[in-house]
């Protein structure tokens, strides 16, 4: 898949291919042309309160540069609160917020460098899609021939170029998504920080979309992805900070995660008929099925067989991003 | 600058794709203008409370001092004395309804002779004018003489810049256009709320822009909005119903002054609530409130003393008095200084609050 308007294609394999944590560096060069292998956002020890609620309390969070950051928590996690202060909305109460050179959010020229596709739609109804690229690219100061061909970039990217004198209100809501991504980053910034980009899309427009963050993640854009769809950040990130109740409580590649906090493969199997004494097995429910957490499931079942016994169904669950946030807090991602 | 110019002009496009925006600041503030001026218009005609009636004694003779006396004793009229040029400056301003001059010689004749006397009124309040000119009249002649008074009461011209309006709606077009700018200025209050319910202020508050010019962007196209209401309140009234104004370049600087009020006090409401009809509940009660006070919906002339004290503070009562003069009752610039000064002034300080609220308020 190729994307005009992206400077800097890689096959979307590639995509994930960012900097182990260890190799961070750069951090003071500043600048998208610093360390390619640089830190694009570093938090630390940012707290938020609104009144007696601590929607942020202390996190500490590192983004680097082209990589993919999944932030992945339940409602309420304090995930669109942390992406606000980073975007420079929201000022934190206590911590620090740095973009590359030391650049803090809050000041507005640092701005241009950041794209936030906000989680509800950000968009005017009544203008189309080609006029709300074009009204958001002159907020971030874009004008004339380079304007024009940041619009139609957008168009592209939200695969809208044949509506793009339609009125958003008439757009599906996987098209107004696809817009409100391609608003976000019609300025080109460095980060993009997309917040819950998929909330009540199809499945197809949901598929636009990973293949439009995919691009963008090519062209060497920095994105945080937050959401609380684990299948969402096993696609598109390498990493992934697990975050609840305003903290980061875990934060590494997505397999290094699994592999430490998901736990044992999960294995459900439904025999036959009943197994011989000699097999050493837990006590079977009344419909011959047996349910038990392994590290070795294929071994296991192997072994089941040699013995001679038949399986009539067979579940194997391994461990995912779903089975890390129930170790770390004893409870479902969308409970 | 440029931002705020294309935030304006998203705003208007946004406002010309809606078409019950569009009647709502446009049609409905038109018709609301010639509805309420129509109103307005009979009961300045209607009205029949005391008004304020100089009067100009040039004879200081005993005459004189037994008619103005006849005329205190009545209840229609609140005499006051004057000298001949203030009494005319109050008439032409409108703050006295008319003046009545004795001149020179009255009374001073043999026994029985009849004088004349010098009567003129305020255009804008005819009826209130025949009502004081009947009751005057019979106080010149005795009842033998009953036939003589019309003769008595002889107009005098009074030294205005313009005649006198060449037919009612130049006389409510004042009010009519204030009612449509007010209506105009209020579709707008909301468009701030609306941004955020939108979720599109997420998106400038993270853009570079300042707080301060996507204020500014919102108060240009309230500003051009009302410039273009009051653009087909003129053309209409001017080729439907014949008004022509008196002076158009004191006219557009009136209804510059005028727009500049209404779009400040505008951005000042549109900061102060969270959800639309909030905000749209508190900028129709600012604004009737401010009509109700400042003559825009019972006439000055109607109120009791300390109302008419109170309707200082309203910016309604300075538009009218700025939009008349320009319109039919001739103004010297300095007459035209001090309503727009504290139109503009008003605007101003409302901008400046809005401004302030805005930069303090959560995201």
């Amino acid at each position: 898949m190729t994307f005009a308007g992206w400077t800097g294609f890689l096959e979307l394999d590639d995509c994930r291919v960012a900097p182990d944590h260890a190799a961070v560096s750069g951090w003071e060069a500043g600048g998208v042309g610093g360390d390619p292998q640089g830190v694009a956002a570093r938090l630390q020890g940012v707290t938020k309160r609104f009144g007696e609620t601590v929607a942020v309390n202390g996190l500490d969070l590192e983004v680097l540069r082209s990589e993919c950051l999944g932030l992945l928590g339940p409602n309420g996690a304090g995930k669109s609160t942390t992406l606000s202060m980073l975007a420079g909305i929201l000022e934190p109460d206590a911590g620090t917020i740095e973009l590359p050179g030391k650049a803090s959010p809050r000041v507005r020229s640092t701005r241009r460098r950041i794209g936030i596709a906000p989680q509800s739609l950000a968009l005017y109804p009544e203008l189309t899609a080609l006029e709300n690229l074009d009204f958001f690219g002159r907020v971030y100061g874009l004008s004339g021939e380079r304007l024009r061909a940041r619009v139609e970039a957008g168009l592209e990217l939200a695969r809208l170029k044949e509506s793009r004198n339609e009125r958003v209100r008439n757009f599906s809501g996987g098209m107004a998504r696809r817009l409100n991504l391609a608003c976000a980053v019609v300025h080109e910034p460095d980060l993009l920080l997309a917040d819950e980009p998929t909330v009540g899309v199809d499945p197809q427009s949901r598929n636009h979309l990973f293949d439009s963050i995919e691009a963008l993640l090519a062209s060497g854009m920095t994105v945080v992805y937050s959401t609380h769809y684990l299948e969402e950040v096993e696609r598109l990130c390498r990493r992934a900070a697990i975050i609840d109740h305003g903290r980061i409580l875990a934060m590494d590649l997505v397999p290094r995660l699994i592999e430490q906090h998901g736990g044992s493969a999960h294995l459900r199997v439904q025999f036959v008929e009943g197994p011989s004494a000699v097999l050493d097995l837990p006590e079977l429910s009344p419909d011959l099925s047996l349910e038990l957490a392994t590290a070795t499931p294929l071994q296991q079942l192997a072994q089941w067989s040699d013995a001679g016994l038949r399986f009539r169904s067979i579940d194997v669950r391994e461990p995912n991003l779903e089975s890390v946030f129930l170790q770390l807090t004893g409870r479902s991602l969308r409970d | 600058m440029w931002t705020a110019i294309h935030i304006a002009v998203k705003d208007l496009r946004l406002l010309a794709r809606d078409r019950v925006a569009v009647f709502w600041a446009f049609g409905f503030p038109v018709l609301f203008a010639l509805f309420f001026g129509a109103v307005m218009r009979g009961g300045v005609d209607d009205e029949s409370s005391p008004v304020r009636l100089m009067f100009v004694d040039d004879a200081d003779t005993p005459a004189a001092q037994a008619l103005r006396e006849r005329l205190s004793a009545t209840e229609t009229v609140q005499v006051e004395d004057a000298e001949l040029e203030q009494a005319e400056r109050d008439v032409r301003r409108g703050s006295a309804l008319a003046l009545l001059h004795v001149p020179e010689g009255y009374g001073a004749g043999p026994a029985g002779a009849l004088s004349q006397v010098e009567f003129a009124a305020d255009p804008s309040r005819r009826g209130d004018a025949e009502l004081v000119r009947g009751t005057i009249a019979p106080l010149l002649a005795p009842i033998e003489n009953a036939a003589k008074r019309p003769s008595l009461l002889v107009d005098r011209e009074l030294d205005l810049e313009t005649a006198a309006p060449a037919n009612g709606w130049m006389l409510v077009l004042p009010a009519a256009l204030l009612w449509g700018l007010m209506g105009c200025a209020a579709a707008f209050a909301v468009s701030m709320v609306a941004e955020r319910t939108r979720g599109t202020l997420i998106r400038l508050h993270a853009s570079p822009v300042r707080r301060g010019t996507i204020l500014a962007g919102k108060a240009l196209a309230c500003f051009l909005a009302c410039v273009a209401d009051a653009a087909v309140l003129l053309l209409l009234a001017r080729f439907t119903l014949d008004v022509s104004p008196v002076s158009m370049a004191g006219l557009v600087i009136a209804l510059a002054s005028v727009v500049c009020c209404f779009a400040g006090i505008t951005m000042a409401l549109a900061v102060t609530g969270k959800t639309e009809q909030a905000v749209a509940g508190a900028g129709w009660s600012t604004l009737i409130v401010m009509a109700m006070l400042g003559g825009g919906m019972v006439p000055l002339s109607a109120m009791p003393e300390w109302l008419v004290s109170v309707s200082d503070v309203s910016p309604v009562k300075w538009g009218i008095v700025a939009l008349e003069r320009t319109i039919w009752r001739g103004f010297t610039w300095t007459d035209l200084l001090v309503p727009c000064a504290v139109l503009v002034g008003v605007g101003a300080a409302a901008y400046a609050v809005g401004a302030i609220l805005f930069a303090r308020a959560p995201t």
